[in-house]
């Protein structure tokens, strides 16, 4: 019956994401050539991604590696993601820990304390112009019989059953990659469509097992390339 | 003169300015005894209500209780007892959002953001804007457009945009999902405006009310003039929209036509432009709320304008200087020029010596300068006052990185 709901909300929805799909996008908040006259050296934050993910880190690995590629392909210097991650490792010691020790839950206060600072350490210890993010996240993405479109990317979604027409909306994931300048405002954010997190089959829409996420090396890859592409 | 008078002989004349086929339908507010009158007004207050409790679910209509008391009694020196036989209150909603946008909801809530608040130089500019709304509800244009035959299919756009911002303004990004939410309610609001005629009669009936309250009418030019700097929103920002409030050139000129004509009139009194400092005065916690907005957009400038307003208004108090250090300090996090930054924590503590904030930031600046006696004497004051702090451990990393 869920399933059910799903293919007729997705259905339903599909018609106003198409139109707003249609639109052209512009993923540069600054013009292009000062992007590449001022930005020379770009520090990288750790890829995260939603947690019901579960994305490993070898996928994680991937995506900065294809992002460092792509970068200084295009002469910019590039600071890797361990630089930050060491940072904040050793502040998240020095306030003892995330979690509120009597509850168990993050304490939000601290992990505000810890990304704040963490940003602020990292632009003192080095010379860089930009910080760059990396989130994989879960999105709706449109789809026409069998066949989803979404942040430059498109895929198979019929895994059992015979062809039928419809528009639907089915959950994805992507990529958002996103540079900030010293005053932490984006100076460029895009997209790049991952893998789609459900299949069609027969007539309903079946989410897949998160054992199967992240499995194609070059979906993975090509998410971070799409996400590039205009740099 | 008896207000309700007045407000009679004004509303019959709008009456006759709106008078389309499908607007005569809709009754003025002196000729009828009861609001919402139809089933149909009544669907749409429902409709519009849904649309505010959402706003109040994710957190963006957060009370401001001295605020909305001001605006209060700012409506109620133009309105007086007028709404009283309709057992209609008006009431105020302040949304914490750094653009410059007001709304009316058909019910007599009248939504106004803390940004357009802190842009007006003075009490006349604000009830410029506040009463162009107050008369949106006065004339139910919301209901009129609604009846408007060819506008009803785009309804719902306008209310959902503004929950979009709201959204955008609570995670960073702007979700057109939430639009499908607030359903078909109105197309025409903050976004689009009302059809050219209703906002005319809104523009005029304002000046009407302000002149009510005693107000210079002449200030409304600058109050609406300024409702175009929201350009400094980017293209793909929804909040850019607001700046471009349909025909806002032609509806200033009109405004100032109507000004003109108005003191061309023999029996026509020059209204008082308030002194600002009240102004500043009055609306100061707005200014504190849209700073911290602003410094978070990288409006450094529109931060610094406001806050340099809140510092008049309220010299003693420390948390204006503190966010000015921030202003300057975010705009140049790495210098090399701190002096402006570390003048205004300094005055902060001159306020309040316990202000531990700024002898954090007081450290974190002489840090970067390699000031390191003053860094450590700043670190370990903030350390003794907040020593419990969330940032406290890592505070104390910097100081030992300073041996």
């Amino acid at each position: 019956m869920k399933t059910l709901i799903t293919l007729i909300t997705a259905i339903c929805m599909g018609a106003s994401s198409a139109a707003l799909a249609a639109e052209k996008y512009d993923p540069y908040r600054i013009d292009k050539r000062e992007f590449r006259k001022s930005f020379e050296t770009i520090a990288l934050a750790p890829v995260e991604a939603g947690t019901a993910l579960g994305m490993p880190e070898a996928a994680k690995q991937m995506i900065e590696e294809e992002i460092t590629r792509h970068l200084e392909k295009r002469g910019h210097t590039v600071i890797p993601s361990s630089v930050l991650k060491e940072i904040r490792q050793t502040m998240v010691e020095q306030v003892g820990g995330l979690e509120d020790p009597a509850t168990g839950e993050l304490d939000m206060e601290k992990v505000q304390a810890v990304h704040s600072h963490s940003m602020r350490e990292l632009w003192y210890r080095h010379d860089f112009d930009a910080l760059a993010t990396v989130r994989v996240q879960v999105t709706q993405a449109p789809a026409e019989n069998d066949k989803a479109e979404w942040d430059g990317t498109s895929q198979k979604i019929r895994k059992k059953g015979g062809s039928l027409k419809y528009t639907a909306n089915v959950a994805a994931s992507t990529l958002t990659f996103s540079v900030f300048d010293a005053t932490e405002q984006p100076i460029y954010i895009n997209y790049g469509g991952l893998e789609v997190l459900m299949m069609r089959v027969k007539e309903q829409f079946q989410p897949l097992d998160s054992s199967e996420y992240f499995q194609d090396e070059k979906r993975i890859r090509k998410a971070a390339q799409l996400a590039l592409k205009p740099i | 003169m008896n207000l309700a008078r007045v407000f009679s002989g004004l509303l019959v004349v709008l009456a006759l300015l709106v008078a389309a086929p499908v607007h005569s339908a809709v009754r003025t507010m002196d000729k009828i005894d009861k609001l919402p009158e139809k089933d149909d007004e009544a669907e749409l207050w429902e409709r519009a209500r849904s649309h505010e409790e959402r706003l109040v679910r994710i957190g963006t209509l957060v009370s401001h209780p001295d605020l909305e008391r001001y605006l209060n009694a700012l409506a109620d020196r133009m309105l007086g007892d007028f709404l009283d036989h309709l057992g209609v209150e008006l009431r105020f909603v302040v949304v914490e959002e750094p653009t410059l946008n007001a709304w009316a909801y058909p019910y007599g809530t009248i939504g106004i953001h803390t940004g357009l608040m802190v842009r007006m130089d003075n009490e006349a500019q604000l009830a410029a804007i506040v009463s162009h709304e107050i008369s949106h509800f006065l004339q139910r244009h919301t209901y009129r457009e609604m009846l408007s035959e060819g506008r009803q299919g785009l309804f719902g756009k306008g209310l959902g945009l503004l929950a979009s911002a709201a959204v955008a303004t609570q995670t960073g990004s702007f979700d057109p999902g939430v639009g499908d939410f607030a359903g078909d309610l109105w197309y025409n609001l903050s976004t689009s405006g009302y059809s050219q005629k209703n906002e005319y009669v809104a523009d005029e009936e304002g000046l009407m009310l302000m002149a009510k309250a005693g107000l210079a009418r002449d200030e409304a030019i600058p109050a609406f003039e300024k409702l175009a700097e929201n350009e400094v929103y980017g293209a793909g920002d929804p909040r850019q929209m607001w700046s471009s409030h349909p025909r806002l050139e032609d509806r200033i000129r009109n405004l100032e036509k109507e000004i003109k004509r108005e003191k061309r009139r023999k029996d026509y009194v020059e209204g008082l432009v308030p002194e600002a400092i009240d102004y500043y005065r009055a609306i100061a916690p707005a200014y504190l709320v849209t700073a911290r907005l602003d410094l978070r957009e990288g409006q450094f400038d529109r931060a610094r304008e406001g806050l340099t307003r809140y510092q008049i208004a309220r010299p003693g108090d420390p948390e204006g200087y503190f966010l000015m250090g921030e202003a300057f300090r975010r705009e140049h996090p790495l210098g090399p020029d701190f002096d402006e930054a570390v003048s205004a924590y300094g005055m902060a503590l001159e306020k309040n010596a316990r202000y531990a904030d700024a002898y954090r930031e007081l450290g974190m600046a002489y840090r970067i300068q390699g000031r390191v006696e003053e860094a450590r004497s700043a670190f370990e004051r903030y350390l003794q006052l907040a020593g419990s702090a969330p940032d406290a451990g890592i505070v104390r990393g910097y100081l030992e990185g300073l041996q």
